[in-house]
């Protein structure tokens, strides 16, 4: 194996906390959950087709505490997973390199999914959906 | 070249395989897929949870052709979405090569499993309501 003389991607330790690296580490962090969201739906779904306790036991996993505080990050990581991309798509036209561009989209990126989070999540209790 | 080579042999020494680009378009593309769908389903999801999501109600939306087909395309894109980003992942941070191998292997098996179990529960909800 010439694995040892292969470039390595550099790990997370060695970055300077930046914006660039917070949103790229971010979005690992968070598609990465997303994974884990699409396997609870993959199983929801399951316990739909399947019915009776099944269902009620997942429907009590999901409106719990816990539940629903995974709920709300899966509702972040969706929304900044998808702004992310955005910058990608950007990127991949060859537009937004600038440093103090990048530097301005990452933040926005942040940003805009936290309040948009927030805001979906207040109008879900404001309106008293379970 | 002959084409019995594998991607691995035809980069050893010689810098990139070649083989890349598919899978970073491939990347692209299904996330595109997903942010449209997931902004379809996600509104549609809220309004179904807005009538209390009781067994018939989450059956019925399932079953629907419109609602599985859109949740069925969801998790085809996703679980192609997931596989690679996770497998880019795998192949960043773990550098034990045989590890390595094992994990991906493991994140093929995982992915396509997640695959077929939606694909059969929303399948079994469109014929609940046929039948």
């Amino acid at each position: 194996m010439s694995q040892g003389k292969r470039p390595l991607s550099p790990h997370l330790e060695i970055y300077r906390p930046l914006t660039g690296s917070f949103t790229s580490i971010l979005h690992r962090a968070t598609n990465t959950a997303l994974f884990g969201g699409l396997l609870v739906l993959a199983v929801w779904m399951a316990c739909v087709a399947a019915g009776g306790e099944v269902y009620q036991l997942i429907n009590e996993v999901l409106s719990s505490y816990f539940g629903r505080i995974a709920l709300f990050g899966w509702t972040f990581s969706a929304i900044f997973s998808s702004a992310q991309w955005v910058r990608h798509f950007f990127w991949d036209l060859g537009y937004g390199f600038d440093v103090e561009v990048s530097k301005r989209s990452g933040l926005v990126a942040v940003g805009v999914s936290a309040i948009a989070t927030l805001g979906i999540w207040a109008t879900v209790i404001a309106r008293g959906v379970s | 070249m002959s084409q019995f080579r594998s991607a691995m042999a035809s980069a050893r020494n010689h810098g990139a395989a070649g083989t890349g680009t598919g899978e970073f378009i491939r990347e692209r593309f299904t996330a595109l897929a997903l942010i449209v769908l997931g902004l379809v389903l996600g509104a549609k999801l809220v309004c179904l949870s807005a009538g209390g999501i009781d067994l018939m109600a989450a059956r019925a939306w399932l079953g629907d052709p419109v609602n599985g087909g859109l949740m069925l395309a969801f998790f085809l894109f996703g679980m192609n979405h997931a596989f690679i980003a996770s497998k880019v992942l795998l192949e960043d941070y773990v550098h034990i090569p045989g590890l390595k191998l094992f994990l991906i292997t493991g994140l093929a098996a995982l992915t396509t499993g997640v695959t077929v179990v939606a694909t059969i529960s929303i399948l079994r909800c469109l014929f609940l309501g046929l039948v």
